[in-house]
């Protein structure tokens, strides 16, 4: 075998893919020929060097855990449904998830987040189906990845903010909470039936294996359908879901919803902590921005709040020397 | 029994959690988006591990091939499809497989040391069906066969995706190597 003819093989037999009469017949030419082995010799180098700088590469620490909470949520709802659902039931939730497929497949879809329960008019909204809904909306577009990104949109986050205010003539948020380890992953121009058009980003959490959502809404949605009488007296929500809590507010121009991991505001510090780049929001309550502060944590009590460290958020707050009487509401 | 399943899937799956995020960091564009592969990837992969039968390779070119639909499909769906480029049957192209000639490899460039960042660079610009080919077989030491088990093809396609991706790999280093004057020439018999 000669040059042109062993080089051929050179890649195969360097992969040690060759049948054996073929391998015999390339190493016969190698021991008498030093540029093609030298040539084998870079080849192994190369694949060699490439599993040193890649091959090394560990996923990171939380990734295990985020993947156990994926196909562990996937078992236990289809589970539990599968239990409490009989078959016909079953049978619409397959129709429903097709078509949520089928939206997310449709370019540009809006993501529909919201259920049934604020298109019926006739069916008081409770704080508990709000959340509900709110929950579901986070779930469905945290599912989706970076896919549920919506092309075209900035991912830079003043840039993103300016781009979807202008669009939705409301002042959308975007806050930048990498301090708080929390990176941004995407957003979308998402809305709940019946007319609610908004932007929602969602933000990855690094520590945990939940993300957290920012709803900017245009107004006249959850707090309009929501009990007029609690609306009138606090322009804002606190609701726990199943697996998360969130806070909602009433902006000059705009309605807002943060939605955390962690029911019955387990993970309150954070809650605080998120908040805090929002005063500007919250001090537009008055008062009652520390009374949702504190339903937001747990109703953890006013002390509790007022001697944590987190009690200088609560200082941007026009509170005066007061402190609200009237007990957080859970 | 839901359990007992889960508890088998995470048991044979997990332990390949670090492949899985080395070959999507390497496809996806950020490290989170290479997060959501795998998440998603091991997701599918429950959903069908009842059919799933443990072959010779076992479960890691099964769940990387899922992996590289999940890729696929998410590209699709962002409307960022990638390039399909000339997959050349390696019977077509068979008479190109020589390595590119040795005049063109300098002295210094073997050893590698110094060009870890060009050679990630390189990497990197490959299109995403040669990338794929080139890190199941240098990172995961994968087989061809094992490989076009992953990416669903002919084995004579991996040949003709690998040998490109060793040809466009070993020009773009053989230029940073000129770029630093570490130049020698060889000979052949």
């Amino acid at each position: 075998m000669r040059c042109h003819e062993a080089r051929h093989f050179l890649y195969a037999f360097a992969d040690g893919e060759l049948d054996v009469k073929d391998n015999l017949e390339v190493l016969a030419h190698l021991n008498m020929c030093p540029a093609c082995a030298e040539r084998v010799n870079v080849e192994h180098r190369l694949r060699e060097r490439l599993r040193t700088i890649f091959g090394q590469e560990q996923a990171p620490p939380w990734l295990a855990d985020r993947v156990r909470a994926r196909i562990g949520t996937h078992r236990t709802r289809a589970g539990s449904l599968a239990i409490r659902l009989g078959p016909a039931l079953l049978a619409a939730a397959a129709l429903a998830l097709v078509a949520w497929v089928w939206m997310q497949a449709r370019p540009d879809a809006e993501v529909l987040a919201g259920p049934d329960m604020l298109d019926n008019p006739s069916r008081p909204v409770r704080a508990a189906d709000l959340a509900a809904c709110f929950e579901r909306g986070h779930q469905k577009c945290a599912a989706v990845g970076p896919s549920h990104h919506l092309a075209g949109l900035s991912r830079d986050l003043p840039t993103l903010e300016a781009e979807l205010s202008s669009d939705l003539g409301i002042p959308v948020l975007a806050p930048d909470w990498r301090e708080e380890q929390l990176r941004f992953m995407s957003a979308c121009r998402c809305g709940v039936p019946g007319g609610l058009r908004g932007a929602h980003l969602v933000y990855d959490k690094l520590t945990h294996v939940q993300r957290v959502s920012l709803y900017s809404l245009h107004p006249g949605g959850p707090f309009d359908r929501f009990s007029p009488a609690v609306i009138k007296e606090k322009p804002y929500l606190v609701a726990h879901a199943e697996e998360m809590s969130l806070i909602a507010w009433r902006g000059p121009e705009a309605d807002y919803v943060l939605c955390v991991p962690g029911p019955h505001g387990q993970d309150a510090e954070l809650v605080v902590r998120l908040i805090d780049p929002l005063r500007v929001a919250l001090s537009q309550w008055g008062p009652l921005g520390g009374e949702a502060l504190a339903a937001a944590t747990g109703g953890r009590g006013w002390a509790a709040l007022r001697e944590s460290p987190f009690a200088p958020v609560l200082a941007v707050i026009p509170l005066g020397n007061q402190w609200p009487t009237r007990r957080p509401d859970r | 029994m839901a359990g007992s399943r889960r508890a088998t899937f995470e048991q044979l799956a997990l332990p390949h959690l670090d492949a899985m995020y080395r070959v999507a960091r390497r496809l996806a564009g950020s490290q989170a988006e290479a997060e959501d592969l795998v998440q998603e990837a091991c997701y599918r992969a429950l959903r069908s591990f009842d059919g799933f039968e443990l072959r010779a390779y076992g479960v890691k070119p099964w769940l990387l091939r899922i992996l590289h639909n999940v890729f696929y499909s998410h590209r699709e769906r962002e409307g960022r499809q990638p390039s399909l480029l000339d997959d050349v049957d390696f019977d077509c192209f068979s008479g190109e497989l020589e390595p590119p000639s040795l005049e063109t490899w300098p002295e210094a460039l073997p050893d590698w040391d110094d060009f870890d960042e060009e050679i990630k660079a390189a990497v990197q610009d490959l299109a995403p069906e040669y990338r794929t080919v080139l890190l199941l077989w240098a990172f995961e030491g994968m087989q061809y066969k094992e490989i076009a088990a992953v990416c669903q093809c002919a084995v004579g396609t991996v040949m003709s995706r690998l040998y490109r991706a060793r040809q466009q790999l070993s020009q773009r280093l053989a230029g940073y190597a000129r770029e630093r004057n570490v130049t020698q020439g060889r000979t052949s018999t």
